[in-house]
């Protein structure tokens, strides 16, 4: 049936390895190294964890550090794809449904959640929008967190919160 | 030595409950009514009315809203902009579609009509909280960009999008002067002010607070979240879209869908976090101070005498304006209304040292 094949762009391979490089990269600092661990300590519960002598200036120098290289790298990858603009930092809003629909804590689920949002939002727009004047895509990723939320507010893979008074 | 309640006794229930409980208090107020409502009108021009009062004191009106859900109810919300939109539009439709509605009532119906979809997207807000609510209003931001953008009948089909508006007319008195522009806002912020001010007051407000400081607590004691959660979104969105009513017909005139876009949103929430969080007077330090600044910065190169091009000046601007946020937030997190107490403080004993 495709008798010539699929056509991919030489730059969507490049990055899907380097994503791909990244997210796993990613998983084992945060899981398996020791200040991976204590990152999630401090995110868990701040002051539980300085008692138990994280040092919580250090630990926030490197949240920031890590996640402005990994944003960094997808502004590159993103930039160098579709072109420099001030508009790029509008397109960043759309990585909050994606963080809410994987849950927080598991990078598992921010890729996961970023391949069910990137998928849907263009799948819809071209089932779902021409019946509603087009354009859907603009607006679709964050109905599709919000409903999602409603039936499962910690996200596909988040950790379940417990309140207690 | 001034500003002392020493002498000042309550001898009633009902100055024990006053809203202004100093002496001093009441007086400051006083003035400050007399300044808005006579000296401001005498002294001002045009220009001064259109590009500084009737924004500020609209924006504020917004910021007060947006103060009532986030500050008192605290759930955040970056859906404002949308809001207003809301207001605004469902406004323009009661005019044009019943004309002989008197205009302040269509104001009032935008409000109803924010304060209906304010509940609907308020409803997330009982599963979920904090950073993902952020996330479930900003749908609600985008969708209705959209809505407006696409759906023609919103805009009764005008061709290019936007809407133009009339002045408003109330019983044949023409709100077309800035002046006159001008006390109408201001006389709608008195009222919404004083109509907030009471409600934060009173058990409504009390529920809202504990539902911020602690809502499963507020819950055992006996505050129905669902009740508090959803009438902080109604009394919110209507309150913001007055405001967004006021903005398209008063102070723009003509607008199109992106006048209400998520940038607008961002600037209502700086307000309320700038001017202070919990705080009715923190709403219009913040309004008035985020809607100033980059007018004062613009203008600041013309003033020193340096020869800058615009673009050089804008992008200073927002990098100035990014860089003062962060600084006054560094430096007092809780606001420009936590300033205001402490100048207060500072006042009672000034100018002796005890």
């Amino acid at each position: 049936m495709f008798d010539g094949g699929v056509l991919v762009a030489k730059e969507d391979l490049v990055a899907t390895v380097i994503a791909g490089l990244l997210v796993v990269t990613l998983a084992i600092f945060f899981q398996k190294t020791r200040i991976g661990r204590a990152l999630r300590a401090v995110a868990d519960d701040h002051q539980a964890a300085q008692s138990i002598g994280i040092p919580l200036n250090y630990i926030w120098v490197i949240v920031w550090t890590v996640a402005g290289l990994v944003a960094l790298v997808a502004g590159v990858i993103w930039g160098s794809k579709l072109g420099v603009q001030f508009s790029l930092s509008l397109i960043a809003l759309k990585a909050l449904p994606v963080l809410i629909l994987g849950g927080f804590e598991s990078v598992l689920g921010a890729v996961i959640g970023g391949l069910i949002i990137g998928a849907g939002e263009k799948l819809s727009e071209i089932y779902i929008g021409p019946y509603v004047g087009g354009g859907i895509e603009y607006w679709f990723a964050y109905m599709l967190a919000l409903g999602f939320l409603m039936f499962r507010p910690q996200g596909l893979f988040g950790e379940v919160h417990i309140d207690r008074v | 030595m001034f500003y002392r309640e020493a002498g000042q006794f309550k001898t009633s229930y009902k100055a024990d409950q006053a809203v202004f409980p100093i002496f001093q208090d009441r007086i400051f107020v006083a003035i400050w009514l007399f300044l808005g409502f006579v000296v401001v009108p005498m002294l001002a021009n045009e220009y001064v009315f259109r590009a500084i009062f009737i924004p500020v004191i609209i924006m504020a009106l917004a910021a007060i809203g947006l103060n009532l859900l986030v500050g008192y109810c605290g759930q955040v919300s970056l859906g404002s902009g949308a809001f207003m939109a809301v207001g605004a539009y469902a406004a323009y439709n009661f005019m044009i579609r019943i004309p002989e509605l008197n205009p302040l009532i269509c104001f009032l119906l935008g409000g109803l009509s924010a304060t209906v979809v304010g509940v609907i997207f308020g409803i997330p807000s009982l599963r979920i909280k904090g950073f993902y609510l952020a996330v479930a209003t900003l749908a609600l931001q985008f969708f209705t960009d959209w809505t407006f953008s696409r759906i023609d009948w919103f805009t009764n089909y005008t061709p290019s999008g936007s809407i133009a508006v009339q002045p408003v007319e109330v019983w044949g008195f023409v709100f077309d002067s800035p002046i006159r522009k001008y006390l109408l806002c201001l006389t709608v912020l008195v009222i919404f002010t004083v109509i907030a001010k009471n409600l934060v007051r009173g058990r409504i407000g009390r529920a809202w607070m504990a539902t911020r400081d602690m809502d499963v607590a507020a819950e055992i004691i006996g505050i129905r979240p669902i009740y508090a959660k959803l009438s902080a979104f109604a009394v919110s969105s209507f309150f913001i879209g007055v405001a967004g009513a006021l903005w398209a017909y008063v102070h723009l005139g003509s607008w199109e869908p992106l006048a209400f876009d998520i940038n607008l949103s961002f600037s209502i929430l700086f307000m309320v976090i700038i001017g202070g969080l919990g705080s009715i007077v923190g709403g219009m330090l913040g309004a008035t101070f985020i809607t100033l600044l980059p007018l004062f910065l613009n203008q600041l190169p013309i003033w020193l005498g340096i020869n800058m091009s615009t673009a050089m000046v804008s992008h200073l601007e927002y990098m100035i304006f990014g860089g003062l946020i962060i600084f006054f937030l560094a430096v007092e997190p809780l606001g420009l209304a936590r300033i205001w107490q402490i100048t207060k403080e500072k006042l009672r004993l000034w100018p002796f040292p005890h």
